[in-house]
């Protein structure tokens, strides 16, 4: 499904947090949001997830007004993955991956195999079907980002919208991650990913929205916006994208005066 | 991590289905026990003409009384400590049994509670519903935990406060006797028709409680995953608290304040859940009764020696356990 923002403003309490944002992000795309810290992309995440009410302007889920989508639907369309990962109780790892299943039951419903089956997959993907009996509090922080993920993985959503999902991932695992999301993609669904790690957003995503101070700056295919000129302008660095060996990679030199 | 019993995952064994059929099994033992036993002797022994009488006026009552309460209060405990992920939540905490009991104390006051007898429980409901009301205006529907337990202590000191007023200018020593013991909590001497003014209200707010499990579920995650999971926070929030009110307002209203339930069931029972706090709310309705009757049928057995009420009861064994969970707390913390 098609996620769209048009002139999109939004407030956290009194502070403008979002000014006259549209973005758009396609079926089969993997689109990462980027810019420094306190630009912007969580609050963005959030109101493309339906959880936070926009100031002005209007999100569209495949043409239609978050507002106008039953809660149930759209949970059963959309899966957001916070950047806080803090689960309450000592959960196992399979119950918590198995909570993505919770858009498609009643109160009480018994799972299904078709539930199982979502799970299973979703713990496989995530490379942790070999932790699902253990407790939550006893994983590390990059396993319990990949559970997190399993967890919406597990909801087989149209639209993915993860805040920061590769943050204390291994290089072997956020590669397997972006192929992943590139894998779903491919596979009809929308994945909106906010990052900081800029080489991964070149190699893998579609395309690559950078914001500073609540507005978009660039918004387009890698090599349009991670231009030396709009990575000095958003983050105040020297930094060049090369193409080593065929893979993108962003170098930073470093800090400007 | 080195940390912590409280993180296993145990009771795998135990399938959600056993589990439940167990603690019915307990609960409904219990129910039968408390049947058995009081100063009367086993019914069985006791004159033909006056089984049925001490059957029907005194222990099926008392029994019927221990399994509602201790059920109400054992969902309202899991369901407020789910809500606000916190696991020393307790029922008392949002103010509904400290309004119930200025309403009772306020009956008494008056002296209304002489004129009938169902004056003192219909005191107590409007205490509770008052109170639920001002929790709610307070704190809103929206809003994380903290507002909510901020609302709580607020009308649960106010409440406090008035009933210290109420028993300072008590011209009456016996009617301010009579309020402390009331506030202290009894199952004895209550009849069917306390039973039937109690009985709807507290199931219908387990009935609401329990409902609101896919959502306790859900908040395990946080506030945002649960949202995005399709979790109607706002509603979650007020069928908590009106849950909780009839719950335990209900049964405050009948039985005076008995504390501890609410705490202790929900935290021996999370283990065997594995944690899940859906499962965790279900659970803790037969576990609940199942506590308070026991509670009572040792009261009954203690009665020959010392007569102590099931509030005070409840509180004596809640309050070392709540000291053990601290010390279990602080060995998590500094390890």
């Amino acid at each position: 499904m098609r996620l769209e923002a048009v002139a999109l403003s939004a407030a956290l309490g009194n502070r403008m947090v979002l000014r006259d944002v549209d973005v758009e992000a396609h079926p089969g795309e993997v689109m990462a949001v980027i810019g420094p810290n306190g630009a912007g992309k969580s609050t963005l995440l959030r109101v493309l997830s339906g959880l936070l009410r926009p100031a002005a302007g209007r999100v569209l889920l495949d043409n239609l007004p978050l507002a106008h989508w039953p809660r149930q639907a759209l949970a059963r369309a959309l899966a957001y993955v916070p950047q806080d990962r803090t689960v309450h109780w000592p959960l196992a790892v399979r119950n918590v991956v198995a909570l993505g299943r919770l858009p498609f039951h009643a109160t009480g419903a018994a799972a299904t195999p078709d539930d199982r089956e979502a799970v299973d997959s979703a713990l496989a993907d995530m490379d942790i079907a070999g932790l699902q009996d253990r407790p939550i509090s006893e994983v590390s922080g990059g396993e319990l980002a990949r559970v997190l993920i399993a967890r919406a993985l597990a909801q087989r959503p149209a639209v993915l919208v993860a805040d920061e999902p590769a943050a204390g991932l291994d290089p072997a695992h956020q590669l397997a991650l972006f192929s992943h999301f590139r894998r779903i993609a491919a596979q009809g669904c929308t994945v909106v990913v906010a990052l900081h790690d800029l080489s991964l957003a070149a190699r893998f995503c579609h395309k690559v929205v950078l914001l500073r101070a609540g507005r978009v700056i660039a918004a387009g295919e890698p090599e349009k916006v991670l231009t030396s000129e709009h990575l000095r302008d958003a983050y105040g660095v020297s930094a060049r994208l090369h193409v080593l060996d065929g893979i993108p990679v962003v170098q930073v030199v470093g800090e400007l005066p | 991590m080195t940390a912590a019993p409280i993180a296993r995952v145990e009771a795998e064994a135990l399938s959600p289905r056993h589990l439940l059929a167990s603690l019915g099994g307990l609960a409904l033992l219990a129910f039968l026990l408390s049947l058995a036993v009081g100063p009367a002797g086993p019914l069985i022994e006791a004159a033909p003409g006056a089984r049925w009488l001490i059957f029907t006026e005194i222990r099926l009552p008392r029994a019927l009384l221990a399994a509602l309460v201790g059920a109400g209060l054992g969902v309202s405990g899991a369901a407020l400590q789910g809500y606000l992920r916190n696991p020393l939540a307790e029922p008392g905490l949002v103010g509904i049994s400290g309004g119930a009991a200025l309403g009772a104390v306020l009956v008494i006051h008056t002296g209304l509670s002489l004129s009938f007898a169902l004056a003192l429980p219909i005191g107590g409901l409007l205490g509770a519903l008052v109170a639920m009301l001002a929790v709610v205006a307070l704190a809103g529907t929206r809003g994380g935990g903290v507002t909510l337990i901020l609302a709580g202590l607020a009308v649960s000191a106010f409440a406090t406060a008035l009933v210290s007023l109420a028993l300072n200018l008590s011209a009456n020593p016996f009617a301010s006797v009579e309020m402390v013991f009331w506030m202290m909590g009894s199952l004895a001497d209550r009849s069917l028709v306390h039973v039937w003014v109690a009985a709807p209200l507290i199931l219908a707010g387990i009935a609401l409680l329990l409902r609101a499990g896919r959502a306790l579920d859900a908040l395990s995650l946080g506030e945002d995953t649960a949202a995005s999971l399709g979790i109607d926070l706002a509603r979650t929030r007020l069928a908590i608290v009106a849950g909780t009110a009839l719950a335990v307002g209900a049964g405050t209203a009948v039985t005076g304040i008995i504390g501890f339930i609410g705490l202790i069931v929900p935290h021996a029972l999370r283990p065997f859940c594995a944690h899940r706090p859906g499962l965790l709310l279900i659970a803790s309705a037969p576990g609940g009764a199942a506590m308070l009757l026991v509670a009572d049928v040792a009261l009954r057995l203690a009665q020959p020696f010392v007569d102590v009420r099931i509030g005070v009861l409840t509180a004596l064994l809640g309050a070392p356990f709540f000291v053990w969970l601290v010390l279990r707390t602080r060995r998590e913390l500094v390890p």
